[in-house]
């Protein structure tokens, strides 16, 4: 541990509204190009190429795009952050984007995730097939912006079945009775397995063949049905089968992560499992028991000897609250106690930071690695 | 803004401003009740398009109170924040009337979360027990509920998943308790249980006296045999299923209809979907409801 804690991104930044206006045919103000110029200066990017872009009447799109992810990796290299990917700056979000690139599923309409934000949910209507590779222009461009170490986000089988309708697989539509529930178990196994096998596995494939070596299932929908965990862990499992030559983490959020266990030792070849903490954290300083609520639940993947690192969500990022550097690393301090090892331990902020401004993000990121100098210097 | 953060509205992610958003708003709210009315629905509610969440509004209009952590909401891809306590609590109603039809009309129905699940799902950082809790939030209700009353709302749903999703049904003599306190008798009393099988509340709420009107399940997760026969309460069906966007087979929903009248016999049946219709996009929510339309007739 001597060069310190290895700090990451978790995966989205929001879109600049330059890059969503540029690309959905949006009239640019000249708020937008005082913005492009603004975190151009700050990150020490020449902007004439993206001003000059932005003020033609035919905008050249895909050279839009090009521009928001090399603003992206700028801001989190700034932020001082050792593993980080493009902010997903050409994914609509982390589900529409795996769908729309994949083959049996229609999009059905918008339903709330929370607050006023919605996601256009998919069903499910044949067997799934990859369309086109969900992320390889994506790395072949990330790879020409930086010498980082990149992690590629890939959203998991278990929470693209859980956020999708099923009107293949699932056929028994009797009610009145538990029994009938229990029927659809095994239709609900083969639907999850078969994105597995079908979409995610073939998909890390395409990752490792352009030479990616750190690979991030994302699955927020984890332990959304508790009788379900084992299903989830069997899908990671499934998804990673046979494929050797890269680092294969899990990232989970907003979810009781007790519910992991015991199954979570059956889970193999997971290198790492990043967690939001910070939402469920308060907002003092302190590294006694009482004082770290938000990561109590660190002391089961000692008592159950998990070898896997963390990836320790320390900033909040629903909360434009600015965490301090102290707090950060009273919240690394207090993992590294419980962990016992702070190799174990990979601070980032809590999810993808896409809900925030730039200006905040940038605060949440930053702060991840002041953060964990601070802890280091007390190690 | 009632205090919201501005992060969270959709206006800022379709880049229109507030006063558009609102005014959508509004057509939306419009759009809904006309499909109810249209359907000769008996209770009308306004589809709480400006409440985040079910927590939100009373959040936001309670000094001693703050928005807590994001927190999945049962077994869904929905999620709440957290209710914080934080001391003592003063309702404003004011601030509430900011997500209340402006209007409410002759049958306006309003759905709030039980007291019991409320409390159970709220953080209450005064270091008291669960009674006290659920004591704290039950006044708060009651303020809430008054307010309501006095502003012509003639139903009130409490909306129960804690208990039967996690098979609490020695919750249940807290849960009545609640209720009592918040009833005043000048509204209709519904309580409706859904996101796990509702028969054993059913069977609490036969054999004891409480001021529940209408009691109501989900039939998704409901076991049909076990709830009691000769139900003497109104029965509150949840036949069509708000997490799923098949429109079921409507003969296959009147046999169970018929099932429900024939073998539950109830003092009386109302129909409803099982459980919120967020869960599902606008234009299958709109068929669920005319279906449900199309049952009542």
């Amino acid at each position: 541990m001597k060069e310190g804690f290895i700090t990451q991104e978790v995966g989205s930044l929001a879109k600049p509204e330059w890059r969503v206006k540029a690309v959905t045919g949006g009239k640019i103000g000249p708020e937008d190009i005082q913005l492009a110029v603004y975190w151009g200066e700050r990150l020490g990017i020449d902007y004439h190429p993206l001003v000059e872009a932005l003020n033609l009447p035919e905008r050249s799109k895909s050279q839009i795009r090009d521009l928001a992810a090399l603003y992206a990796v700028r801001l989190q290299e700034k932020a001082g952050l050792d593993v980080i990917y493009d902010g997903e700056q050409d994914r609509a979000e982390m589900y529409e984007h795996s769908i729309r690139n994949s083959n049996g599923f229609e999009f059905k309409g918008l339903v709330r995730a929370f607050d006023d934000k919605y996601y256009n949910k998919a069903a499910c209507v044949d067997v799934p097939a990859v369309s086109r590779s969900w992320h390889a222009s994506e790395v072949t461009r990330l790879q020409g912006l930086t010498q980082k170490r990149i992690k590629v986000p890939i959203t998991g089988a278990y929470t693209l079945a859980t956020w999708s309708y099923d009107e293949h697989y699932a056929k028994n539509r009797d009610l009145g009775t538990q029994e009938a529930a229990d029927r659809r178990r095994d239709e609900r196994e083969e639907f999850v397995l078969d994105i597995a096998k079908r979409l995610i596995h073939p998909n890390i494939i395409s990752l490792i063949e352009q030479g990616v070596d750190w690979i991030q299932i994302d699955e927020p929908a984890a332990t959304t049905i508790p009788s379900e965990v084992p299903l989830f862990i069997k899908a990671f499992n499934e998804s990673v089968r046979g494929i050797e030559g890269a680092d294969f983490s899990v990232h989970i959020c907003y979810s009781d992560y007790s519910l992991l266990f015991p199954y979570i030792t059956e889970m193999e070849n997971c290198a790492q499992y990043s967690l939001e903490f910070a939402n469920k954290d308060l907002k003092t300083l302190g590294v006694k028991d009482e004082e770290r609520p938000g990561y109590h639940v660190l002391k089961l993947f000692r008592e159950y000897d998990i070898p896997s690192r963390i990836g320790l969500g320390v900033s909040d990022i629903h909360d434009d609250f600015a965490e301090s550097p102290e707090l950060v690393r009273d919240r690394i301090l207090y993992a590294v106690d419980v962990l016992r090892d702070p190799a174990l331990i990979n601070p980032s902020p809590d999810c993808g930071l896409r809900t925030r401004s730039w200006e905040v993000a940038f605060q949440k990121m930053s702060v991840v690695s002041q953060g964990a100098r601070l802890a280091m210097e007390r190690i | 803004m009632n205090g919201q953060d501005k992060s969270n509205l959709s206006s800022e992610r379709f880049f229109c401003d507030l006063k558009y958003y609102r005014q959508k708003e509004e057509e939306d709210q419009a759009s809904l009740v006309q499909l109810q009315l249209e359907n000769g629905f008996m209770f009308i509610e306004d589809g709480k398009f400006t409440w985040q969440d079910i927590f939100r509004p009373f959040v936001l209009s309670t000094d001693g109170m703050e928005v807590g952590a994001l927190t999945r909401w049962f077994d869904t891809n929905t999620f709440y924040k957290q209710p914080r306590i934080n001391g003592r609590l003063s309702f404003d109603p004011e601030k509430f009337d900011a997500f209340l039809p402006n209007v409410p009309r002759e049958n306006q129905k309003i759905t709030l979360p039980s007291p019991l699940t409320f409390a159970r799902l709220c953080t209450d950082t005064r270091g008291v027990d669960f009674a006290q809790t659920l004591s704290t939030v039950t006044g708060l209700m009651v303020s809430a509920v008054t307010h309501l009353e006095k502003k012509g709302i003639k139903a009130i749903q409490f909306n129960e998943p804690f208990a039967p999703y996690a098979g609490r049904v020695e919750d249940v003599d807290n849960l009545i308790r609640s209720i009592q306190d918040v009833s005043s008798g000048k509204s209709l009393s519904i309580i409706h249980f859904y996101f796990g099988d509702g028969a054993p509340f059913l069977r609490v709420f036969e054999e004891r006296e409480s001021s529940v009107d209408i009691v109501g399940v989900d039939f998704y997760k409901t076991k049909f045999a076990d709830i009691p026969i000769d139900f003497s309460k109104a029965l509150l069906a949840g036949v069509l299923d708000s997490q799923n966007i098949l429109i079921e087979e409507k003969d296959k929903i009147e046999r169970f209809i018929g099932q429900i009248s024939e073998q539950v016999r109830p003092q009386s049946l109302y129909l409803t979907h099982n459980a919120d219709l967020e869960f599902v996009p606008e234009a299958i929510a709109n068929q669920k409801l005319k279906l449900l339309g199309e049952l009542i007739r």
